[in-house]
């Protein structure tokens, strides 16, 4: 749905409620900001318009007036609604809230659905939420500091070691969203990014299910260091995966993607490396 | 004192040999401020120079998508020391450079109050800067940002020598920056012309004042987190790692306790450059000079209540995040009140369109967009999306270039006809600043909506189909442009000092002091100083200069080789004391070599070299204290023009007394981001309680107490019976003075090495062994110091009417026993509190 989109980041083009209510007040604050740009515009023209000889000015019709009441009233107009518009993002209990986690690394990121219980599906770099739904994304990170963003969604949140910071996201539509690592987190930080994909509440279950039960035919080589817990990122429902941009393997394929294969698995065999290089490319 | 008037040109040959700097490698002897201010500026605009060759690597790299011109490794390092560069390299020696060149020619004083503090500042500075430069050219520049943020710094996930490069060649430019901070806050406080009141003074030194006492506050909580870091780095201690009781979110408090003040430490002086040029080019007087002093103050309050707007998205709770959110918003109001006083001056004026007038209205339309989007990224839920973003890298850059590069060229182009004696022949400037206006514009302008299109900071490539594309490439062509017109104003400066014609003495009319003299200024600055009845003292009297020179003020006559200038009370500006100011001396060059080597020391791991360092520092710095002072009274005497004026050493508010108390100030400052620090570890970290605590141990901790109170006793008991004339009894009480502290840090010794768990163990450890020995180092200064006003007795260099080693020596006792005091109460207090 979002394969057309002109900036698949971009903050202007929200997708959920959380990011529409910041868009709204990015264009109210750009007015006022334009507004108050405008008055010291004039005021400064008015400067220069004066070539009479010297007078005195008010200076507390100016200082006071223009420095302290004015900044004054708007600001605390601003603070007020800005906390309003706060406390309404914040992950407050509710009903149907479906929780997911999220835990950083250098760098790519981990997915569990612990309401799925034992056995819950574990994905690498896509995260799976149900659209028209409150989702808390319990995030921590696994080494240094990361930050968990999916611009259309919401605002980002810092993946922090020893910690777990909540962040609430809902999609309105079904979808694909561009998500990424909004922290620096070191030479990898540029591709660190990840995908949202937004099911409709009923085929949600479905999906995940398959995603659990899923038993791809990946090289023994590969199955042992992506194997959860191992620190590298599993394999679940990699042979459905469109890279996101940004991604290392989002641009690869035929021979260039064998080479990388080839460069990352250590030793294989050419009909492995096929193999390989066909699950990888397979979502596209 | 020669009998008869001389005339201006006798005078000046009387004083010019005095105060002049020596030539060949007497220059490297030098302290005059003169010197040390421009080889300040001069140094930190190479820096510059190097910061902005840094940011056309990044522009070049971004240009396109998938650029192939640095890999993530170099970029990484590119933009790390970029920022570095320009915050701690270019920025604050700038301004500190500036005001020490500035504040005496203004102030109408012949020196800084302590030019040889002046001149290891300087030292320190440059070989700080050239650790990091040095490495950076050998491959090894710090690459983790700079913020170095842990534990992406800490030794697990940053091995290598770049980070050490940062956290010690920073520190070291720091301590620069300190040093010149105590010395420029006694300067402007104390050595004034007779009769600049706190009210009639240059509002340049108003702005420079606070600023410098931010730094004495801000840059301690840095310095702090620098040691902290490193030695978690290099010894396996615990404190920003959460798998041993610490935390990273501590270092991010730490960082930007001083980071968020540094920039309005940075604003300030660019704010202070703005009101004094606006009046004089729209020929008037500033419109509400109080509004604007109590604005500047009200900045420097509130800019240190506003750090955690850099951290809205670390998980802070929300309520505390909205506290924080207004007090960012507040600071909108001084600004404000500046902006228009400075408004309300261009209208009452009549102003005219010279160069630094353009300018200042660059600084107009690039700082006002930049306060703006500054109130915009304080609403919290905004920042959540454009944190991180390159709108952040707009914003700071129009708030940083507006808010001081447009008005430090401003005040360059202002001051350059002061400095070379010079006017400009060609229209180079004005060309430079359109290029320089424009490029910034086009650089940053678009970039607020590549931010907001989804570009983060610092990565080194995007994909060509997120929409950035055509954005990032009209960013590094402004870019571009910027540097040329920097290259421009570089040769229009060098133009102007090799063929400029002479310039008038008073070209822009100015009432400052600073245009009372002849251009360029002399080494001594006054033939004989102004008394001062006004504001615009110039304007009051426009034959000042010619009198002046002529000898008609104060202290216009050489005594012997005494280098004099005259020190004020600080708030009336009534004239006090004559300071006697030191000769040029290699001793800060010498001290700053075994300080360099401390530094390289820690940073090499060859810890002897650290140690010999320390020790030879020790030792200059004594040799340094003991040419201070006199060995006999000698009472008021007088001082020219109607004064008559004892030597400081016989004054009880002598500079010497505030640069021990504000030295002392950024001192408390440490100490009480680490008793943050051991709070926040304690209550908030994850990983708490330790596996052990410490044993309260009553014994240590009564002793300790005796030890340290004990010893700041005797002190005050000395000090005492000197000034009653007492001097029998002195020489024994600064001994057991000197034996009390040695007690008392002996005690606190024992906490780490005896009665702790092992520092790498937990963090609780690692904070309680950094308590104690910030407790016993105070200690071995104050047993030190106290050693030392014991030698200076029996020589003769105190008397009870000079008692200032003594007074000196008692604020570091009373500090000393205050912190070990507190030290040890916190140490066994806590575990007690919170044990079994």
């Amino acid at each position: 749905m979002l394969g057309g989109c002109a900036a698949p980041l971009s903050t202007l083009e929200p997708g959920g409620p959380s990011a529409r209510a910041i868009a709204v007040l990015w264009w109210v604050m750009l007015a006022g900001a334009a507004a108050i740009t405008a008055l010291v515009a004039v005021l400064l023209a008015l400067a220069w318009r004066r070539r009479h000889a010297a007078s005195t000015v008010n200076a507390a019709r100016w200082i006071v007036g223009g420095g302290l009441l004015f900044p004054l009233g708007v600001l605390g107009v601003l603070t007020a609604a800005a906390l309003i518009v706060g406390e309404r993002l914040l992950p407050h209990p509710a009903p149907e809230v479906v929780t997911v986690e999220a835990r950083a690394h250098q760098f790519w990121w981990r997915f569990t659905h612990p309401d799925l219980g034992a056995g819950r599906a574990v994905t690498a770099t896509e995260l799976h939420i149900p659209a028209g739904r409150d989702v808390d994304v319990r995030i921590t990170s696994a080494d240094v500091i990361h930050s968990f963003w999916v611009p259309q969604l919401a605002g980002k949140l810092d993946a922090v070691p020893g910690f777990e910071n909540v962040l609430r996201i809902r999609a309105a539509a079904p979808g694909r969203y561009q998500g990424r690592c909004a922290e620096f987190c070191g030479v990898g930080h540029a591709a660190n990014v990840f995908t949202v994909v937004a099911h409709p509440p009923e085929e949600y279950a479905a999906t995940l299910a398959r995603l659990r039960s899923e038993a791809a035919p990946w090289p023994a080589n590969c199955a042992a260091c992506h194997a959860d817990g191992t620190g590298a990122p599993g394999l679940a429902g990699v042979s459905a995966r469109a890279w996101p941009p940004g991604h290392p393997l989002h641009a690869l394929s035929g021979e260039a993607l064998r080479a990388w294969v080839r460069l990352h698995a250590g030793p294989l065999t050419e009909a492995e490396t096929e193999q390989a290089a066909a699950l990888l490319e397979g979502g596209r | 004192m020669s009998g008869g008037r001389v005339t201006a040109l006798g005078l000046h040959k009387q004083l010019d040999p005095l105060f002049r700097t020596p030539s060949g490698w007497g220059r490297l002897a030098a302290t005059n401020h003169t010197d040390i201010g421009k080889r300040f500026l001069v140094t930190s605009f190479v820096f510059f120079l190097i910061g902005g060759v840094l940011a056309m690597l990044i522009r070049a790299q971004l240009a396109t998508p998938h650029s192939g011109f640095a890999g993530p490794a170099a970029y990484n390092q590119f933009f790390t020391m970029h920022g570095t560069v320009m915050m701690f390299l270019f920025a604050i020696p700038a301004l500190e450079g500036l005001a020490i060149y500035m504040m005496p020619k203004m102030l109408g004083a012949r020196d800084m109050a302590f030019p040889r503090l002046g001149a290891y500042a300087y030292w320190c500075y440059l070989s700080g800067g050239s650790i990091l430069i040095v490495a950076m050219l050998l491959g090894l520049a710090p690459d983790t940002g700079w913020f170095m943020y842990t534990p992406l710094s800490s030794q697990p996930y940053s091995p290598g020598i770049n980070a050490d490069v940062w956290l010690i060649g920073v520190t070291f430019v720091e301590v620069s920056s300190i040093a010149g901070a105590v010395e420029i806050a006694v300067s402007i406080l104390k050595l004034r012309a007779p009769g600049m009141s706190l009210s009639r003074m240059p509002l340049l030194a108003w702005y420079l004042l606070v600023a410098v006492f931010m730094i004495l506050i801000g840059f301690p909580p840095l310095v702090l987190g620098s040691v902290m870091l490193e030695i978690e780095r290099a010894f396996g201690w615990a404190f920003f790692d959460p798998a041993r009781g610490g935390d990273s979110i501590l270092w991010q408090h730490l960082f930007w306790l001083f980071g968020h003040p540094e920039v309005y430490i940075i604003f300030l002086p660019a704010a202070g450059i703005l009101s004094t040029l606006i009046p004089v080019l729209c020929r008037t007087t500033i419109v509400g000079y109080g509004w604007v002093v109590a604005a500047a103050i009200s900045l420097g309050f509130l800019s240190f209540g506003l750090w955690v707007h850099h951290m809205f998205t670390t998980g802070i709770p929300h309520m505390g995040l909205a506290f924080f959110s207004a007090a960012s918003t507040l600071v909108a109001v001084p600004t404000a009140i500046q902006i228009f006083a400075w408004l309300a001056t261009m209208v009452q004026g009549r102003p005219q369109l010279r160069l630094p007038m353009l300018y200042i209205l660059g600084f107009f339309a690039i700082f006002v967009l930049g306060g703006l989007s500054g109130v915009m990224v304080a609403v919290v839920p905004f920042n959540w999306q454009v944190h991180d973003t390159h709108f952040i890298v707009a914003h700071l850059h129009y708030v940083l270039v507006g808010g001081f590069v447009f008005p430090l060229l401003a005040g360059l182009y202002y001051w350059l006809p002061l400095v070379s004696g010079r006017r400009r022949l060609f229209r180079l400037g004005e060309v430079a600043f359109w290029l320089n206006f424009i490029g910034f514009n086009l650089t940053f302008f678009q970039m607020h909506l590549t931010g907001l299109l989804g570009m983060p900071r610092r990565v080194y490539t995007y994909p060509a189909e997120m929409g950035w594309t055509g954005l990032n490439l009209v960013s590094s062509i402004g870019g571009f442009l910027s540097a040329i017109g920097f290259a421009l104003v570089l040769v229009d400066v060098v133009l102007q000092f090799l063929s400029g014609e002479k310039a008038r003495r008073n070209p822009w009319n100015a009432g400052t002091l600073e245009w009372a003299g002849p251009k360029p200024p002399p080494s001594y600055n006054f033939a004989s100083l102004p008394l001062v009845t006004g504001r615009d003292p110039l304007q009051a009297d426009p034959d000042l200069a010619v009198r002046l020179a002529r000898g008609e003020g104060a202290l216009g006559r050489r005594r012997g080789e005494r280098r004099e200038t005259i020190g004020v009370d600080m708030v009336s500006g009534a004239a006090e004391q004559v300071v006697l100011l030191p000769g040029p001396t290699f001793l800060p060059l010498f001290a700053a070599l075994p300080t360099g080597a401390f530094f390289l020391g820690i940073l090499l791991k060859q810890y002897l070299l650290s140690l010999a360092g320390v020790a030879v520092a020790l030792v200059l710095f004594l040799v340094w204290a003991w040419n201070n002072g006199q060995r006999q009274d000698e009472g008021a005497q007088d001082a020219g023009a109607g004064l008559v004026l004892p030597p400081h050493p016989e004054v009880r508010e002598a500079p010497g007394h505030w640069g021990s108390l504000f030295t002392l100030t950024a001192d408390a400052s440490l100490f009480g981001s680490l008793l943050f620090g051991y709070a926040y570890l304690w209550t908030i970290a994850p990983g708490w309680p330790p596996p052990a605590l410490l044993e309260p141990n009553s014994a240590n901790l009564a002793l300790g107490l005796l030890g340290v109170i004990g010893g700041w006793a005797a002190m005050r008991r000395a000090t005492l019976a000197m000034s009653a004339g007492r001097t029998a009894s002195v020489s024994g009480t600064l001994l057991a003075a000197a034996a009390g502290q040695i007690f008392g840090g002996v005690m606190l010794a024992l906490v780490p090495l005896w009665l702790a768990p092992p520092p790498s163990g937990h963090a609780y450890a690692s904070v309680t062994a950094l308590l104690a020995a910030y407790g016993a180092f105070h200690c071995a200064v104050a047993a030190i110091m106290a050693l030392f006003c014991w030698a200076r007795v029996k020589r003769g260099f105190v008397s009870p009417a000079r008692t200032l080693d003594l007074r000196v020596t008692l604020h570091w006792q009373a500090w000393a026993a205050f912190a070990g005091s507190l030290a040890l109460l916190v140490i066994h207090g806590a575990p007690w509190v919170a044990g079994p």
